[in-house]
């Protein structure tokens, strides 16, 4: 080096400044910062897919996509999207950090997903992911929350879905039902239900597979509760606005649920034939 | 006595007293002048900018210092980011100089790569340094700081704020590379 550009260094050097500590301790303390948060916010979003796919049910999509294509309709895209996006801006922050460098991208990234994961199932047991759910539901417009979700599939009765809540308790073989637009059903139970069907009828909110007989009678094939895995104990019915059919609904193939029904013993013709005698 | 003294002394002193900085400047500016002639094609006016800045840069961020590092790794890795980002205007300039290397750096360099050694030293000097200048950047300065500054992969992971596991990927691609570039090279006989 020349002598007047070491002279020039410290020349400038007396000019200069050093940072203070507490500018490091900082950046290093965001890097830090928006690590754990992005880490918590993707522990958020598995918790909410987690709590999207265990309870979406795949049955009326199957009658309006077919079988291979259902399970399509249940991946909660916008919140496996949301995990890649926080886990890798947490990838990025903690290598932004002090030591973050030190350790390889694969193993960081292994134990990163790893605790993420860990954290949305904890999330999800304490029905983080529900809840976050019904906040995406009251503020992006076209999110719809999975209790709706589940309420526009279930709730087609001309198409063979029924869901509603137990009001009457009635017989061994049959119970009222109201259904999310109020309106009342005595419901039926046919074909050779299952013991464990049967205890479904312990609880408030229900969800059936069956047809219409007459004005206000619904033959019930199947049912199950409608329970929210993840969530509160009752689905609470009050979207009474946004029961509008649903076109995809509408497209449910009948000769799909004629075939469905006479697999589990609901042969329309024969029923109605049991019934009339 | 500062002569002798470490150089987190330095630091520590530098931090109180900014002339205990000229005693850093003069330990370092020799060896990152020839480092940055090293890995980049640089002018003298560029390498006296260069270490002008990373000087500076040095003592602005003292406190930053991450004493469990060796301090030459902090200040190389200051030396290789000021290099980078002047990078791309270097490269443009056909008129700036090739590295020098000495005959210690060549014989190391020959001993990796099995360059045979009847050659002219001056031209193979020649050829090996446009070889390195065929390489990408972080390679190329994988091969120096490895095979001419010495430094261990630790060392390397620190300068280049890489896991030591890529500091050895990046080698080994390095020496791939550099093997294929001498044997594309007409004036370089390489034993596979």
């Amino acid at each position: 080096m020349k002598p007047n550009t070491k002279d020039n260094i410290i020349d400038s050097i007396k000019k200069a400044e050093c940072r203070p500590r507490w500018h490091f301790v900082l950046r290093n303390g965001i890097f830090w910062f928006f690590g754990v948060v992005t880490t918590l916010v993707g522990g958020v979003a598995i918790a909410t897919s987690i709590f999207v796919m265990v309870n979406r049910e795949t049955l009326p999509l199957k009658m309006v996509s077919g079988q291979s294509t259902a399970f399509l309709a249940i991946v909660p895209y916008i919140w496996i999207g949301l995990v890649v996006l926080f886990v890798t801006l947490g990838e990025i922050s903690l290598r932004h950090t002090d030591k973050g460098y030190k350790y390889s991208l694969v193993k960081v990234l292994l134990a990163h997903v790893g605790v993420s994961l860990v954290l949305g199932l904890a999330f999800f047991a304490v029905k983080i992911g529900y809840h976050a759910d019904q906040v995406a539901s009251k503020t992006i417009p076209s999110y719809r929350a999975v209790a709706q979700q589940e309420i526009y599939n279930w709730f087609d009765p001309e198409a063979g879905f029924l869901v509603g809540a137990i009001i009457d308790r009635g017989g061994d073989q049959e119970f009222v039902l109201q259904d999310p637009e109020a309106k009342v059903w005595q419901v039926v139970l046919i074909a050779n239900h299952k013991p464990s069907q049967r205890t479904t009828l312990n609880v408030d909110r229900v969800r059936m597979v069956g047809y219409v007989q007459g004005d206000n009678v619904f033959h019930a094939c199947r049912i199950a509760p409608f329970v929210l895995r993840g969530g509160p104990k009752e689905v609470a019915f009050r979207h009474k606005e946004d029961m509008r059919r649903l076109k995809q609904v509408a497209r449910i193939q009948t000769e799909r649920m004629d075939e469905y029904l006479r697999t589990n013993g609901c042969d329309l013709a024969k029923e109605t034939s049991v019934i009339s005698n | 006595m500062l002569a002798s003294a470490t150089d987190k002394e330095l630091v520590q002193l530098s931090l109180i007293e900014k002339e205990a900085f000229g005693y850093i400047v003069d330990r370092y500016e020799a060896k990152l002048s020839r480092y940055i002639r090293r890995i980049t094609r640089a002018t003298e006016e560029d390498v006296a900018d260069i270490l002008q800045e990373v000087f500076i840069k040095a003592f602005v961020n003292l406190r930053g210092f991450d004493t469990s590092l060796p301090f030459s790794s902090w200040i190389y890795r200051i030396t290789y980011n000021e290099v980078v980002s002047r990078h791309r205007k270097i490269v443009r300039r056909p008129e700036g100089n090739r590295q020098e290397f000495e005959d210690n750096d060549l014989s190391h360099l020959a001993d990796s790569f099995s360059v045979e050694e009847e050659h002219d030293q001056s031209f193979t000097k020649e050829a090996i340094s446009s070889l390195l200048d065929g390489l990408d950047i972080k390679y190329r300065q994988a091969i120096v700081l490895f095979y001419l500054e010495e430094k261990s992969y630790d060392e390397i992971s620190d300068i280049m704020k890489k896991p030591p596991g890529t500091v050895a990927t990046l080698l080994h691609r390095a020496k791939k590379k550099l093997k294929k570039l001498a044997q594309e090279h007409p004036a370089l006989a390489y034993e596979t």
